[in-house]
């Protein structure tokens, strides 16, 4: 006798009604379709979505994340989809993402748990995160810089350069009483 | 004798006494112009019609019986980061060219001219004086009138390869890390930063504001010090000009070094470089009896710290340009521009403040000396391209390194002149002259006095010699 857990396992007409779940909420999320994106949740207080930044508790605290959300910078393509099964109700959804924010590109991930309720499928448990970026990406965003693809490893390199040759200044313990006061009389 | 090799001083004395015309002089240089510096690259525009008209008004004036000035009739040229009336100010850069013409000479060029001297155009540099080699991708590098194959040195490049080829006897440059002392040593001219604010920076295009300085390039020490008493002085158009006015240097050149204190360099400027680097310092000290060794404290920190100012300031000055029009800049400046402006600030004010601290030990230090002697660079002139240097034989990325000696001395304002110092069979090297704040007149003295003594000179190459 087979066993029943794997016999549940990614029923492939499951895993096509999710897939389209899936596309429909990625065009809702790029599109910034407020309305669509709450009906993909679970409306209920049980409801979590943990964003890049802020942890959500319950579909009101959702609802108003969304729509406080700027919608630009939304764009993003998605790599490793991954969906998962069991039964006829229960699917788990994963996928990486690459999105530009602020001219940078940065890398993310996400997972959702999506679950059959009497009313349709809906996430009811959310994770979204970016990947945490090297020095240079974060200071790039932080001073409004794109750094072009082509220019990343020499700009990288002219980095950890400037780190080594700073060495023996950041070595020096300076007094606190020590200010640079810029003139020159002689 | 043919022309070419006459310094400033002879030219000026010339004009003034009639013995030749200003426009005789200066179609003179504009031929010499024309038939070097194709291959060598140094004039970004030459200001011929300018120039023959300045001639032609000065040659009336002095048949008029008016003074033509202290520099009557003496053909030069400036770095294309000083403002030049009628021309755009390149400052090395394809994005510049787009701005408007200038309407108002640079002051230290409106002050060359009024002393009587002729302009005669613009001269290459690298981007934005981000470089030690003027190696520029938009208006092609400056080469080394010493041998084609290397650079001239920079970020004053086309300054200093122009006077070693004896196109010009003056051009005006800056040096904010070494752009004058480098390319001087280049290519064996006499190059000379007095104190910070002592010559006027209005009209320029800044690098590094807190260390950007504005002097001459010459083939003589008499020429140095007319050129420095012309130029200096205090300038209402530059915020950070010295207010106090200086006494004339030319004066001072016959009064040998009786009574100066002088001492060599050791410790960092005595290990970092190529053993020949070092024996030019040498024999500098030999001639002049120096036996004296001084520690200048902190030198390694000093460098470090004004690597630091350097990327923080000169990148911050391009910023909407770097965030807009990256691709724009030159490729072999412009990723260290990004970087740059990336840097923390913890790391440019710990370099601030250390400055304060490193300036008074200099400043103690110049109570037991007058002046120190060091190398220039730590080796000669590499080849166009070449892509690292040997320090303390590990190979290092050249560009930023060829700088590790001039660096540390002009983060604090110190007046220097870079002397040149020739060995047969390989390029020329300099020996830095270094004094203390304001004492232009000791430095002045140590290098006429090496002059006198054999030690330094201007070679121009043979090929240059030739008359028309």
């Amino acid at each position: 006798m087979a066993n029943p857990v794997v016999a549940l396992l990614n029923d492939p007409a499951v895993v096509a009604e999710v897939n389209a779940l899936h596309e429909a909420y990625e065009a809702a999320l790029v599109g910034n379709d407020v309305e669509k994106l709450t009906e993909f949740f679970w409306d209920s207080a049980l409801a979590l979505r943990f964003g890049a930044s802020e942890s959500l508790y319950g579909a009101e605290e959702i609802l108003a994340f969304r729509k406080a959300r700027p919608a630009n910078d939304l764009a993003r393509s998605v790599s490793n989809l991954r969906i998962v099964t069991f039964g006829p109700d229960t699917a788990i959804v994963t996928l990486e993402f690459d999105r530009n924010t602020g001219g940078v590109l940065r890398h993310g991930r996400q997972s959702q748990v999506w679950r059959k309720m009497p009313e349709g499928w809906k996430i009811v448990s959310a994770h979204v995160s970016l990947v945490p970026e090297d020095f240079m990406t974060h200071a790039a965003v932080q001073v409004g810089l794109p750094i072009p693809a082509e220019y990343r490893d020499g700009v990288r390199l002219n980095l950890e350069r400037s780190r080594a040759i700073a060495e023996p200044l950041l070595a020096l313990q300076l007094d606190g009483s020590v200010e640079s006061a810029t003139v020159f009389e002689s | 004798m043919s022309d070419f090799l006459e310094s400033a001083v002879g030219i000026a004395s010339d004009v003034r006494a009639k013995r030749r015309s200003a426009r005789e002089v200066t179609v003179s240089a504009l031929a010499r112009i024309d038939r070097s510096d194709p291959e060598l690259n140094c004039f970004t525009a030459v200001t011929r019609e300018d120039a023959l008209a300045a001639a032609d008004a000065l040659d009336r004036r002095i048949a008029a019986g008016e003074d033509p000035g202290p520099m009557a009739g003496v053909p030069f040229a400036a770095k294309n980061l000083f403002d030049i009336a009628g021309l755009t100010t390149l400052a090395g850069s394809k994005i510049q060219a787009e701005k408007p013409p200038k309407s108002k000479d640079a002051t230290i060029i409106r002050k060359l001219k009024a002393s009587g001297a002729i302009l005669l155009g613009a001269l290459n540099m690298d981007e934005y004086a981000y470089g030690f080699t003027t190696e520029n991708t938009h208006y092609g590098p400056t080469r080394n009138p010493h041998n084609l194959e290397h650079v001239a040195g920079g970020s004053s490049g086309g300054c200093a390869a122009s006077v070693a080829a004896g196109m010009v006897p003056l051009t005006l440059g800056s040096d904010t890390n070494g752009s004058i002392r480098v390319p001087a040593a280049f290519c064996g001219i006499f190059g000379f930063k007095p104190t910070f604010g002592r010559i006027s920076r209005a009209g320029s295009f800044l690098f590094v504001e807190s260390f950007d300085h504005a002097g001459p390039f010459t083939r003589t020490v008499a020429d140095l010090a007319l050129a420095y008493d012309v130029l200096h002085g205090p300038d209402p158009d530059d915020p950070v000009s010295c207010p106090h006015p200086a006494a004339a240097c030319t004066p001072e050149l016959s009064k040998g070094i009786d009574g100066l204190r002088i001492a060599v360099a050791g410790g960092y400027f005595e290990e970092m470089g190529t053993p020949e680097a070092w024996e030019s310092v040498e024999r500098a000290a030999l001639e002049l009896g120096v036996t004296e060794k001084v520690t200048i404290p902190d030198a390694e920190a000093a460098r470090a710290a004004a690597y630091i100012i350097t990327a923080c300031e000169g990148s911050n000055r391009h910023l909407p340009d770097l965030r807009t029009r990256p691709q724009d800049f030159d490729p072999v400046v412009v990723e260290r521009f990004l970087a740059g402006a990336l840097l923390p600030a913890a790391w440019y004010l710990q370099a601030q403040r250390f400055r304060r601290v490193y300036r008074e030990k200099v400043q103690e230090l110049f109570r037991s000396v007058d002046v120190i002697l060091a190398p220039a660079t730590p080796c000669p002139a590499i080849r166009i391209g070449q892509p690292t240097i040997q320090l303390k034989g590990v190979d290092v990325a050249s560009r930023p390194n060829i700088g590790i000696f001039t660096q540390p001395l002009s983060f604090v304002g110190l007046p220097i002149i870079s002397v040149p110092v020739y060995k047969s069979g390989s390029l020329p090297l300099g020996v830095q002259v270094i004094g203390a704040p304001h004492n232009e007149a000791a430095v002045l003295r140590v290098a006429a006095h090496l002059e006198a003594l054999g030690v330094t000179n201007a070679q121009v190459p043979s090929r240059y010699r030739e008359t028309t």
